[in-house]
């Protein structure tokens, strides 16, 4: 597999890790489990960045 | 190239002309691009969405929520008694119970299913809501029968001096 279809694929990881971490988020807010609130935004902070990087990377190799 | 377009412009033939619209390898191109954007644009809210949740949970801790209140003496409550109190806020009901093995055990008083407060049976030794039948173990705060499906929440308590004291409370447990 090239570099660009790794990143384009990588999207849809990053996308299912952000569903999960926002679900871990809210269940941990209205459970009051402070862990699980900051771990997942966490999570979600550092795959979004990650989700970034891997778009520029496909952009950057497209056309 | 231009060439070849300009031919097909002069050609008045609509066959062609429909050729020349389909050029199908740009279309998926861009489809696929649109998709990859919005998919992007998804993760990027997705993620960021969870943002809020950390900052309230942040707020809500630097309000000291969590709070050591004292409750009452432990030669006040014999065992098998049960008494109601206020945690973490004045509004908010709890029920202490000293059970027959000599524990002290503290839930909030709301039942988990339409937030009726439970009481504590003492020949049962199980935590009752009257209103639908539900049922708590007086030990883990779960719910045994009825229509309640999660746990009460724990108070948890700490016995010092001969004093029970509130110190912190778990809403989801065991
Ligand atoms: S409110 Fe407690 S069983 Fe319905």
């Amino acid at each position: 597999m090239d570099k660009k279809r790794i990143a384009f694929l990588s999207i849809f990881l990053f996308l299912a890790v952000n569903v999960v971490a926002l679900s871990n988020a809210i269940e941990g807010y209205y459970g009051q489990e402070d862990e699980r609130v900051y771990g997942a935004v966490i999570v979600a902070l550092i795959s979004t960045g990650l989700a970034t990087t891997a778009f520029f990377i496909w952009k950057g190799t497209t056309k | 190239m231009s060439e070849e377009k300009k031919n097909h412009h002069e050609d008045d033939t609509d066959m062609i002309k429909l050729i020349d619209n389909l050029n199908r390898k740009d279309d998926v191109h861009l489809n696929r691009r649109a998709f990859l954007k919005a998919s992007f644009g998804a993760t990027v809210a997705i993620g960021l969405a969870t943002t809020p949740f950390g900052i309230f949970t942040f707020l809500r801790d630097e309000n000291g929520e969590v709070k050591r209140v004292e409750v009452t003496d432990v030669n006040d409550l014999a065992i098998g008694e049960s008494r109601n109190f206020n945690y973490p806020t004045k509004t908010e009901p709890a029920i202490l119970v000293r059970t027959p093995e000599d524990k002290f055990v503290a839930y909030n008083n709301k039942c988990t299913h339409l937030q009726c407060p439970v009481f504590y049976e003492h020949k049962e030794n199980v935590l009752l809501c009257p209103c639908h039948k539900g049922y708590f173990n007086v030990d883990s705060g779960q719910p045994m029968a009825g229509p309640p499906q999660r746990e009460l929440p724990k108070i948890l308590l700490e016995i010092k001096d001969g004093k029970v004291f509130a110190v912190g409370r778990e809403v989801r447990h065991g």
